[in-house]
């Protein structure tokens, strides 16, 4: 109750101060009223009732003190007093807010990148149990394939563990019928895919089992933000029509703008068909689309899996051809399970929370620095403190003073924090989405904001409680009056504090910067990579057709022209294209059976990432030719002999020692005479086209390309500007076919750069961590000395009266200095060698314990810790003995 | 708090004031009042006490003020008894009357 009507009090000041002026004004109204009835005159009467009453004034200010203002004035006048002596020490209080603000900063923002990419879960109901399905054939290296369609009518069926499964797959689609036509991303859906994710339509419905045949699938579902977009939140827009890729489609639903938080990068959705007719059981290990589920509410995910092996078994055992049996036990098939988004996180997940520590350690520095700055100036106010004391102010009222004075600071620097923290956040999302595709954008949200704001004052409380415990200690104050500020230089609880303090500094920032070397060469190494294309010089642009183009040769003619039209570009040296690019998508390998030779050792058939390209693919891309010959157009007309290049790693792998040109593939039918099999024709150098580390394991094998449906990839090898050239690229696109669409235009250099986009923000980041920790560091160093010169002038002047000299004291600040350092330096050393094992899934080629990473750092650590301790021992070396002996 | 005046002793003003609206709410003369009335005239109450008490009371949660209209037709705050208040007064006139006993007993050897 009493704190309940103080705080009442605080919060409604004005409406207090109003109702006790209006009844004391009655009061006075009354006595007036009652002096005039006994026959005063008005004003004799007023001039009685004030007399009788009192001072109003006084009466109301005692008033306040009952009513609890007296708590908030003090507040008030705690907080004037610091903003105003923060005020005086401009650039003691620049450097506490700074130094917050950035630790706060660097915890806000990574924070918010692993809430929303990691920790966040997913809006729907029970999400725990939606998961991803795949098949695994571990032996063959395929830890995450497809799955197909007729192990989704399999389980369907049979799986009575899980609720619902559903088929979905990337959709790429044109919308628009004239000119200026673009490319978007959707999705294709079988009937239960919103079942598994527990969404109910916004509007309208959702798909039915019947629009997954074909001839009845014209139909799609909206996202919600693309409906508000695109169709302006048309409440009637169930029923209305839409054109895509040259198409009418029926709107039958809205899916609520939940579904975005699992990924925003399709717009609608259109239905996944398959022709039951037509289904064969031999297609199974056929991967085609990926797979959700939803598990019953209760059961473990590992007894779900079970039962799919169990599914996948019967089908081995009594359904599967011979040679599908053995294609499945060669590989070690089974069932793979994962949470859903767990899959996407995997990779960073390891790296946001190694960064997340490497933050808090930051804020950790950062508020030992703040709290030994706040200490050696609550030394310096040991006098205003005891004046204070003196005048009768009690220990409570100092320490509540010094607490305020670290709230305002805490909160101001956690205010500039999070405003940095937002503007980072912008950057960072331009790395999220190229880590993870379709992610949504990450936000500062209310409970990071609260938790931000609980931080700030925790600070306030770790950087407040020290020089509050210095006033509490030391209780009376008096003999600082008399001593002057002196009085604490001769307490060596002091300086052991802020000695070990500037020990933990080091150690930290030692610990930082060897995970940010650890990554800084990792990531060199990867630069370093032989990429083995011609990086700079190619530019990639995919366009696409509408569906309808399924006659080869109109394709061709279309193919042709497009090449031609590129071809009569100025500056455009060659031109090449190719169905599509690895790294663009997802890399499925193939299998890649040797005629006449049995699976590899481990039972294992050779596998490779295919792709269909031109004859001029490879002196476009820059990629030699090492062994045999390139295609020619003889190998691209329909019904020719295929013919394959494979890549040097191929050859290595599977052909050592032996000549590869000329050797079969035992592809197409069993029936397959040598002559017609497919013939490896040439090697080409191993050519990083996916990116620099990713899926390097997987060889790359090359066939002719006579045509490619889905769309084409043109490569176009140039001396000029990218800038300069697109719009000419584009121009002449246009002049085949207004309507294709273009995109995926980059450099192949851009290419690569965005697949280290992750590496680089995690570097980009770690090192800027690191940086502020060296900065901390050096002064934290710089600090403990220079405040210990000028509390030891005395002894220095004394010193060099007794005859030491220069050299000496130099000595004798600089070996502290030095010696804290070292000792630092030696902790965090053993911790840096414990803890980056844990960075070793982020590092390439580099060990967690890289020799050259660990002396390094020492040796720049120890480089800047004796310049931050040389500049105060230089100071002490200049001191007069007599100037030092009469300051006293 | 200050000190009061002789004309009150020391630390009863709260008893006082509770005594007051013991019956019924009344606003600040009106307390002022029926204490000088029940005194048969002989306590005054300081002005310059009453209101910080009033509020005191208030924030204790003893007494409650509500909105109301004076005799004079004029709006005024009036003070009402809480349970909590009711159970304060009965505790502190207990008090009271021990103590003045116990005084009167002194007095009375002397």
């Amino acid at each position: 109750m009493k704190l309940w009507s103080k705080l009442r009090a605080l919060f409604s000041r004005s409406r207090l101060e109003r109702e006790m002026a209006e009844e004391m004004q009655a009061h006075l109204d009354g006595l007036t009223e009652r002096n005039i009835a006994a026959g005063m005159s008005p004003e004799e009467a007023r001039y009685a009732a004030r007399r009788a009453f009192g001072g109003v004034e006084q009466i109301k200010e005692r008033a306040r003190d009952v009513r609890g203002c007296a708590l908030v004035d003090g507040f008030w006048g705690d907080l004037r007093f610091s903003v105003r002596s923060f005020w005086r020490t401009k650039i003691f209080s620049f450097a506490v807010i700074a130094t917050l603000a950035l630790c706060i900063w660097a915890n806000t923002a990574v924070l918010a990148v692993l809430y929303g990419l990691v920790l966040k879960p997913l809006p729907f109901h029970d999400a725990g149990q939606i998961v991803d399905v795949y098949n695994m054939r571990p032996k063959a290296g395929q830890m995450h394939q497809k799955v197909g369609v007729v192990q989704y009518l399999d389980y369907r069926a049979n799986a009575d563990l899980f609720e619902a499964f559903a088929l979905w797959s990337g959709w790429m689609f044109n919308i628009g019928e004239e000119s200026g036509a673009s490319r978007h991303v959707g999705m294709r859906i079988t009937p239960d895919y919103f079942k598994v994710l527990g969404l109910q339509p916004l509007l309208g419905s959702f798909f039915t089992e019947e629009a997954c045949r074909p001839g009845q699938d014209a139909v799609v579902v909206l996202t919600q933000s693309y409906w508000e977009k695109h169709f302006k939140a048309d409440p009637d827009i169930v029923g209305k029509e839409v054109r895509l890729s040259g198409r009418p489609h029926t709107i039958v639903g809205v899916v609520p703008q939940r579904f975005e938080e699992l990924s925003v990068a399709p717009l609608l959705m259109v239905p996944w068909v398959w022709d039951p007719e037509r289904v064969q059981p031999n297609w199974r290990a056929a991967p085609m689309a990926d797979m959700y589920a939803r598990i019953k509410p209760g059961v473990d995910h590992g007894m779900a899996r079970a039962q799919l092996d169990t599914l996948e078994q019967r089908f081995r055992e009594s359904v599967a051809d011979p040679a599908l049996r053995d294609f499945l036990a060669s590989g070690g098939h089974r069932m793979g399970l994962r949470q859903l988004r767990a899959q996407q996180t995997e990779p960073i997940k390891n790296g946001l929370i190694m960064l997340q520590g490497g933050a808090l350690l930051v804020l950790l520095l950062g508020c030992v620095n703040v709290a030994s700055l706040m200490l050696a100036r609550a030394n310096t106010r040991q006098a205003e403190f005891a004046v204070r004391q003196a005048l009768g102010a009690g220990r409570g009222v100092l320490a509540r003073q010094l607490f305020t004075e670290a709230a305002l600071l805490a909160l101001v620097g956690g205010a500039f924090g999070v405003a940095l923290a937002t503007a980072s956040l912008k950057a960072i999302n331009i790395y999220t989405d190229k880590a993870i595709y379709g992610i949504p954008p990450v936000r500062l949200d209310g409970s990071l904001l609260g938790l931000t704001l609980v931080v700030s004052l925790g600070v306030a409380l770790l950087i407040g409680l020290l020089p509050v415990l210095r006033i509490w200690r030391a209780g009376s104050l008096q003999g600082a009056i008399q001593s002057g500020t002196r009085a604490a230089s001769r307490n060596g609880g002091i300086r052991a504090m802020s000695g070990s303090l500037v020990v933990a500094q080091v150690a930290l920032a030692l610990m930082l910067l060897i995970g940010a070397g650890l990554l800084m060469r990792s990531f060199a190494k990867v630069m370093a990579i032989n990429p083995g294309f011609e990086v700079s010089k190619v530019i990639h642009v995919r366009a696409a057709y509408d569906a309808g183009f399924n006659d080869p040769d109109k394709l061709k003619v279309l193919q042709d022209r497009i090449l031609e039209k590129m071809r009569e570009i100025p500056g455009i040296e060659s031109v090449a294209c190719s169905d599509r690019l690895p790294g663009f998508g997802e890399d499925r390998p193939a299998t890649l059976p040797l005629w006449g030779t049995p699976p590899g050792q481990d039972g294992v058939y050779p596998t490779a990432v295919v792709m269909g390209v031109s004859p001029e693919y490879f002196p476009t891309m820059g990629i030699r030719l090492l062994e045999g010959r390139n295609f020619t157009e003889a190998d691209r007309v329909p019904n020719a002999r295929p013919v394959v290049i494979v890549d040097r790693k191929f050859a290595e792998r599977h052909f050592q020692g032996k000549s590869v040109v000329g050797q079969l593939l035992a592809w197409g039918r069993p029936d397959q005479k040598p002559e017609d099999a497919p013939i490896i024709v040439g090697v080409a150098e191993v050519a990083r086209v996916g990116g620099l580390e990713t899926g390097t394991d997987t060889p790359y094998a090359y066939l002719a390309m006579g045509t490619s449906r889905g769309g084409l990839s043109v490569l176009l090898r140039t001396s000029r500007a990218f800038k300069e050239v697109m719009p000419v690229i584009r121009a002449q696109l246009r002049r085949v076919d207004a309507s294709l669409p273009i995109y995926q235009e980059q450099t192949m250099q851009m290419w690569l750069d965005d697949k280290m986009a992750g590496r680089r923000g995690m570097l980009w980041l770690l090192g800027a961590f690191a940086g502020i920790a060296l900065v901390l560091a050096a002064v934290g160093i710089y600090g403990m000395l220079a405040y210990d010169v000028t509390q030891r002038t005395k002894e220095i002047g004394i010193r060099g009266a007794i005859g030491a000299t220069q050299d000496q004291i130099v000595m004798l600040i600089l070996q502290q200095g030095v010696l804290k350092a070292g000792f630092g330096l030696l902790i965090g050393l053993a911790g840096a060698f414990y803890l980056s094992r844990y960075l070793s899934s982020l590092l390439y080629e580099v060990e967690a314990t890289d020799p050259l990473v660990f002396t390094g750092v020492t040796l720049l650590l120890i480089l800047v810790a004796l310049l931050a301790s040389w500049l105060p021992a230089r100071r002490a070396a200049k001191v007069d003995p007599m100037v030092a002996l009469r300051s006293e | 708090m200050a000190k009061e005046k002789p004309d009150l002793v020391y630390g009863t003003l709260d008893m006082l004031i509770l005594k007051a609206i013991q019956l019924e709410p009344r606003h600040g003369l009106g307390i002022a009042d029926r204490i000088h009335q029940m005194s048969d005239d002989v306590l005054r109450v300081e002005q310059g006490s009453l209101y910080p008490a009033l509020y005191r009371l208030e924030a204790q949660g003893w007494i409650k003020a509500e909105e109301g209209v004076s005799e004079t037709n004029r709006k005024a705050r009036f003070y009402r008894l809480t349970a909590a208040g009711r159970k304060q007064l009965d505790a502190e006139t207990e008090h009271w009357s021990r103590m003045t006993a116990a005084i009167n007993q002194v007095l009375a050897k002397a």
